[in-house]
């Protein structure tokens, strides 16, 4: 924390906690509109010298800054300013991409907590507008989403062609530069066996199944990002709509997976449960396995537990969460004996299911 | 940006040709070596795009990127680069993408800059008719 005073970063904290508000709850935990844009005159990110990096970071965060939506607070955070604990800290929370945790040019996050925004300066392209709601009416993300993206694209100008639309450092994203994207909790579906059937589905009606983290993430606990695939042929509207229908019939198989557990299955899932929490280390993806065996034992009824406090351990044992909590770095052994010593402490009486 | 390299072989220019095309001017560069060969008019009428030709340059004149980077990287380095290397591009974006009709919205700043291009135009046009 050299640039940032630790009072912002507790703001940061508390205030960024809605990404993951209904993961204990809710099958689709959170939706998610990215936009992808481009200044013209400058080259795209990977083929920018400094200066170039430097000037459009500047330009982009004055009049960012200019853009006070009912006086909002605003957080501009340059990313070699801060630590790697404090990088995989925002990460974590979705605020930002692995890419731009990498990137060795000048580079920003900028996140108004209010509007549930966040911007990624200097990522794969000059600007990466992001806007997230927790459960349904992606709708809203996609107005507040327009409605920055308008000031900006009258401020600045956009590399577009009438033709082509917002052109992109990589032409897969080129047109209308959006891809929305639903995370999602199908714990039920993984158990019955029937998640691989409805992704297969989901790829032919235009949608991309990806890890919790996004683009080249694993699978964790039942965790999936479902995404658009196609940003051109359609308008903005059309692609989340698409992505909407998809994600509806997720929801209503991993509703109706439920009922197919069967007993025998049900005390398989308190065996497991016992075996994990009784184990002195706990790497992440474990952690992930217990979290969602704890969801489904909720939801069955055969276990019984408090669901705010199980939210509450999901953020407090993650990788960058966990050091950055205690404020130090630690081995990743050491991260799992931590998390294994939280995890045990808070689901004591778990332990006698 | 302003890095003035042969649109042939990516040398520093010394000759810069200027296009005048739908009423919009084009400054292309070269090097001594490739304005001196016999066939130079015939290899600008393909990157400037004469008579209706789709380009294909070598090397982007907006950022110095080959052509070369983007079949190796499918990444393109500026975004001049879809007008100059836009054959190639285009016959890329017809294979990743289902379709290519742009439906989506115009940022507002373009729509302002269209409208004075437009009237810039217009205002060139009544100019000339009053000195005929």
């Amino acid at each position: 924390m050299k640039n940032n005073a630790p009072c912002a970063w507790n703001i940061i904290d508390r205030k960024t906690a809605w990404i993951l508000e209904n993961i204990s709850s809710d099958t689709l935990i959170s939706f998610r509109i990215r936009l992808a844009r481009n200044l013209c005159g400058f080259p795209f990110p990977h083929n920018m010298t400094r200066q170039q990096a430097e000037s459009v970071e500047k330009t982009i965060t004055e009049t960012l800054l200019s853009y006070r939506n009912g006086g909002q607070e605003v957080f501009i955070i340059q990313m070699n300013g801060i630590s790697e604990i404090e990088k995989g800290f925002l990460f974590e929370r979705h605020m930002i991409s692995e890419e731009l945790t990498d990137n060795h040019l000048p580079c920003s996050a900028v996140i108004f907590p209010r509007e549930k925004i966040s911007l990624m300066i200097n990522e794969e392209d000059h600007l990466r507008i992001q806007t997230f709601c927790s459960g349904i009416l992606p709708e809203d993300a996609l107005a507040s989403a327009d409605k920055l993206d308008d000031y900006l694209g009258y401020k600045l100008p956009y590399a577009f062609s009438e033709k082509l639309g917002f052109l992109t450092a990589c032409p897969t994203n080129i047109g209308t530069g959006l891809r929305a994207s639903a995370i999602l909790h199908i714990p039920a579906l993984l158990t019955t066996g029937r998640a691989q059937v409805l992704f297969k589905d989901a790829e032919k009606n235009g949608t991309m199944v990806r890890g919790f983290y996004g683009e080249g993430s694993e699978n964790m606990g039942g965790f999936y990002q479902v995404s658009s695939k196609e940003t051109t042929g359609r308008n903005e509207k059309e692609i989340i709509e698409n992505l909407q229908i998809v994600v509806n019939l997720i929801e209503k198989e991993e509703e109706e997976s439920f009922s197919l557990i069967s007993c025998r299955k049900k005390s398989a899932i308190l065996r497991s449960l016992r075996k994990i929490l009784e184990k002195r280390t706990m790497p992440s993806s474990v952690f992930f396995t217990l979290f969602s065996k704890l969801v489904l034992a909720k939801k069955l009824g055969i276990a019984d537990f408090d669901i705010k406090m199980l939210r509450g351990l999901f953020f407090q044992v993650l990788p960058y969460h966990l050091q950055y909590s205690l404020g130090k770095k630690m081995s990743p052994e050491k991260r799992d004996a931590e998390r294994s010593r939280i995890v045990r402490k808070q689901l004591r009486s778990l332990l006698n299911v | 940006m302003n890095k003035k390299i042969c649109l042939f072989c990516g040398k520093p220019a010394k000759l810069a040709v200027i296009v005048m095309q739908e009423g919009k001017e084009e400054i292309f560069h070269f090097c001594g070596c490739c304005s001196e060969e016999g066939d130079f008019y015939r290899k600008l009428e393909s990157v400037s795009g004469g008579y209706g030709k789709t380009k294909s340059l070598k090397y982007c004149p907006g950022c110095g990127y080959s052509y070369k980077d983007f079949k190796e990287y499918r990444f393109l380095g500026c975004p001049e680069c879809y007008r100059s290397f836009s054959r190639g591009v285009t016959r890329y974006l017809k294979n990743i993408h289902s379709s290519l009709s742009y439906k989506g919205k115009t940022p507002l700043r373009h729509y302002s800059e269209k409208r004075t291009r437009n009237k810039n135009a217009l205002s060139r046009k009544l100019g000339q008719r009053k000195t005929e």
